[in-house]
């Protein structure tokens, strides 16, 4: 209390009482301490992380980064006037010499052959994990046996593992073991969206509407007919509105799987930075640029052209 | 077929014939991209040589490695090691994330639709706010649309091995994504509190933060927590380009052929992931109604 | 061309896409006056309680607030004059996630800046804290200071806006349509707070009310608003049955359509 401020009795009451019903007020526990764990965890990063630029300011790397600054000037306009004739003769000659469009061209076929090989996985093996379909008595309250439930939940782990490895270690693994060729970015990118795929299409199962399908179960269907010949057209808009969600990010995940060695755009730019050619990879990196904001248009527009009708 | 099939049809929605040549067009394409990608079924079944790393390394999965498979009494102790990987994951995905929030959060705002509607003016006043705001707009997308390795290659030659190139280059591509994903969760609230503010004499920027951002709160809160999960996968690859996390040391350990190591490495990424998701679950569940 | 009045309107003519909801209205009102404004959905009584409030700029005519036309004062002086009015939204207006406490002292918003004003919201003086649950005992519901605004009941969370209201110190109150979503038993109960509040601090009170009872009962001055014009405007005890079938005359038809404009 300020000294200003004299305190009369009643003030002294009432702020009892507020202090009594401060005690009593609800708290959400769990998000305070998700929030302080997080805020330690954020200033504990930059301290013991190391994360302060310090080498910014010496002199030494200031004259570095000034120099990469420097070569990321097209390589013919290196301390010459800025032509944009010069420019666009030497943009010309960098994406053929590269091959940096046909990379690009892989990049997008990548990227489409594993959405589509993990959204067929999804489709097949999502109902195995869906509560309303992999369970004793299909669409029924009935109680569940342990079979059942014990299927339900290897199947939802096996979605979780699918998708807890990042993409790029999912293919440098299996670039180890399967002769080269695209395969093994395309299974990797495949797996990962396999499992996140999996995940949302079987939630998308079990939240149909119940009435047509238990109706179809008592005129005689079968599980697997109730999965797939019911259940999957009912919820093939949300699969595929999902399907072109991911795709934009695994164009972006095909581009950077290159650097492993698979010829996609990220080979090339990985190439010019092992030549130190920073304009090349600059030039590289825009075309990837350019490369996922045309996916993202087109799955923007795909959705949008799904969800209208 | 059975008597409700006209129910199930309705509740398909009205356009079957729009799905389905969405499906046929993605079969074409897939089909297409087997025919331009170098994929031969050969390339599914692994060499005489893959054949051996496979089931060694396969082989070893159920045994991870709790100990050095060949030991170094100058070596730290081995799951001492793991730890300090994980914990250096943590810290890098979580430096990252912090910048990624503030690029986030100030990009977000001054992106939103709702920072920019009812400011009145003329025609000329109007076209520059509207030009400000796409040009953030499209500073996101470029933000978005370079992958966070692609970020970590360009830092890398410019800043050297430093983990803030790395944490820089998490945070950019995060933070544009966050920055999106806020400005259309405060986009998406309801403008009635904020409304009252204004007719109360609140400045534009108290009415949106007391107005607008608490009731997006929940939402935003939840999507930082899901990217924060990412970005732990993505610092642990950061490993590969030689940043001391995770990923630097299963590097490390298959070209020592320690498979059994590698397991452990993988289990501990697994785990880490795992956990996170289930902070991340566990808040969504009691926050987000 | 100085008046005593409070709230005053001149002409004033307000359209929305061309669709005229207001059309030349013709108001003044004391200080201190105690005044409702009826008529059937869709008359223009939000409209008019919004142009009178600043919040809305007339499409012809003028208004005066305490002397002053919003019109004339620029962005920067229109905050000034809108803290001196307290409006209580039919919508409510209220921030759900916040506690009760919160979405009371963002009462005075107008009067800080940006980080002054998270601090007065989040980090309260004893002193503010003291006001706000005077207040919050003053409308009925001190044992709420720290719910969240969003478990409380409709009931509950109106009078947690005319607290929010009031702790704006507010040299005028507005309130649109303030019972529109309270059972018939609390509509009284509220409509008499306001108009206790009014009398307490020596306030204009504007009140639109669709409950002609309510409106004859506790306002000694009405304002009869039909089809964006004053149909009348004098004493309640001047006011007939004639006036009131004449306002709500015909006007079935047109309710749906335009309903809250």
């Amino acid at each position: 209390m300020s000294a200003s401020h004299a305190i009369t009795a009643d003030d002294a009451a009432r702020l009892a009482r507020v202090a009594e019903l401060r005690r009593r007020r609800p708290v959400n526990r769990y998000l305070r301490v998700s929030l302080v764990l997080c805020g330690v965890l954020g200033v504990v990063a930059w301290i013991a992380g190391d994360l302060f630029p310090r080498f910014l300011f010496d002199e030494a790397s200031r004259r570095n980064v000034a120099r990469f600054l420097g070569e990321l000037r097209p390589e013919p306009l290196q301390g010459e006037p800025w032509d944009w004739g010069v420019f666009a003769q030497w943009v010309r000659e960098t994406l053929v010499h590269t091959r940096g469009l046909g990379d690009a061209w892989r990049t997008f076929n990548l990227a489409v052959l594993a959405i589509v090989l993990a959204g067929t996985f999804a489709a097949l093996v999502a109902p195995l994990g869906a509560r309303t379909l992999a369970t004793r008595d299909p669409l029924s309250d009935a109680p569940d046996t342990a079979g059942w439930r014990w299927l339900r939940r290897v199947v939802r782990l096996g979605f979780v593992l699918l998708r807890a490895l990042p993409e790029y270690v999912l293919a440098f693994l299996l670039m180890a073991m399967l002769p080269s060729s695209a395969w093994p970015a395309v299974l990797a990118l495949a797996m990962h969206n396999a499992g996140i795929l999996g995940r949302l299409h079987s939630e998308t199962l079990e939240n149909l509407p119940a009435g047509p399908l238990r109706s179809l179960r008592q005129a005689g269907a079968t599980r697997a007919q109730l999965a797939f010949a019911a259940g999957f057209p009912l919820a093939l808009g949300r699969l595929l509105l999902y399907v072109f969600y991911r795709y934009e990010t695994c164009v972006r995940e095909a581009t950077v799987l290159g650097i492993l060695g698979i010829r996609t755009l990220g080979y090339s730019i990985q190439d010019a930075r092992s030549k130190l050619y920073y304009d090349e990879m600059l030039l590289l990196i825009l075309l990837s640029v350019v490369l996922v904001l045309a996916a993202d248009a087109a799955s923007v527009f795909v959705r949008r052209w799904l969800r209208r009708a | 077929m059975a008597p409700d099939a006209n129910g199930a049809r309705r509740l398909r929605g009205g356009a079957p014939g729009r799905r389905a040549a969405v499906l046929l067009g993605l079969v074409v394409l897939a089909l297409l991209a087997l025919a331009v990608l170098d994929t031969p079924a050969s390339g599914l079944v692994p060499s005489a040589s893959g054949v051996e790393v496979a089931k060694r390394f396969l082989g070893t999965a159920l045994r991870p490695a709790l100990d050095y498979q060949e030991a170094h009494p100058d070596f730290e102790p081995f799951l001492w090691k793991v730890a300090k990987g994980a914990w250096r994951t943590v810290l890098l995905a979580a430096g990252g994330m912090s910048l990624a929030l503030v690029f986030g959060a100030v990009l977000g705002v001054f992106s939103s639709d709702a920072w920019w509607e009812d400011r009145g003016g003329r025609g000329a006043r109007r076209a520059a706010r509207g030009s400000v705001q796409a040009a953030l707009r499209l500073v996101i997308a470029l933000m978005r649309s370079v992958h966070e390795l692609l970020w970590a290659v360009l830092f890398l030659a410019a800043f050297g091995l430093t983990p803030f190139a790395a944490a820089l280059a998490i945070a950019i591509p995060y933070g544009g994504t966050l920055a999106k994903v806020f400005a259309e969760m405060v986009d998406e609230e309801p403008r009635a509190a904020a409304h009252a503010l204004r007719a109360m004499g609140a400045s534009r920027a108290s009415e949106y933060v007391l107005g607008l951002v608490p009731g997006a709160m929940s939402n935003v809160i939840a999507y930082a927590f899901y990217r924060f999960e990412c970005s732990l996968r993505s610092a642990a690859v950061m490993g590969f380009f030689g940043i001391p996390t995770l990923g630097y040391d299963l590097q490390l350990a298959w070209n020592d052929l320690a498979y059994r190591e590698v397991w452990t490495y993988v289990y501990a990424m697994t785990a880490l992931v795992l956990l996170f998701e289930a902070w991340s679950a566990g808040l969504r569940k009691r926050f987000v109604a | 061309m100085t008046t005593n009045a409070a709230l005053l309107a001149r002409s004033v003519e307000v359209s929305f896409d061309g669709h005229q909801v207001l059309r030349g209205v013709d108001v003044e009102i004391a200080s201190g006056e105690l005044v409702a404004l009826v008529g059937p959905s869709g008359s223009g009584k939000t409209t008019l309680l919004r142009v009178l409030g600043g919040g809305l700029a007339p499409t012809a005519g003028t208004v005066e607030i305490d002397g002053t036309d919003p019109a004339r004062c620029g962005a920067r002086g229109l905050r000034p004059l809108r803290r001196r009015i307290g409006f209580v939204h039919q919508q409510l207006g209220l921030v759900p996630i916040l506690r009760a406490s919160h979405n009371v002292l963002v009462g005075r918003i107008g009067e800080h800046s940006l980080l002054g004003g998270l601090r007065s919201v989040f980090l309260p003086r004893d002193p503010e804290v003291l006001e706000v649950h005077r207040l919050l005992e003053r409308v009925g519901i001190p044992e709420k200071l720290f719910e969240r605004t969003d478990t409380l009941s409709g009931g509950q969370q109106q009078r947690v806006a005319i607290a929010r209201a009031l702790y704006q110190r507010p040299r005028i109150l507005l309130a649109d349509e303030p019972v529109a979503s309270v059972d018939p038993a609390r509509a009284r109960a509220v409509v008499e707070l306001l108009v206790e509040l009014a009398r307490e601090g020596g306030l204009t009170l504007v009140v639109s009310l669709h409950d002609l009872d309510l409106a004859r009962e506790f306002f000694p001055r009405l304002v009869g608003l039909r089809d964006g014009r004053v149909a009348f405007d004098r004493a309640t005890s001047e006011v007939d049955a004639r006036s009131f079938e004449a306002l709500y005359a015909f006007a079935g038809g047109d309710d749906l359509l335009r309903d809250g404009a």
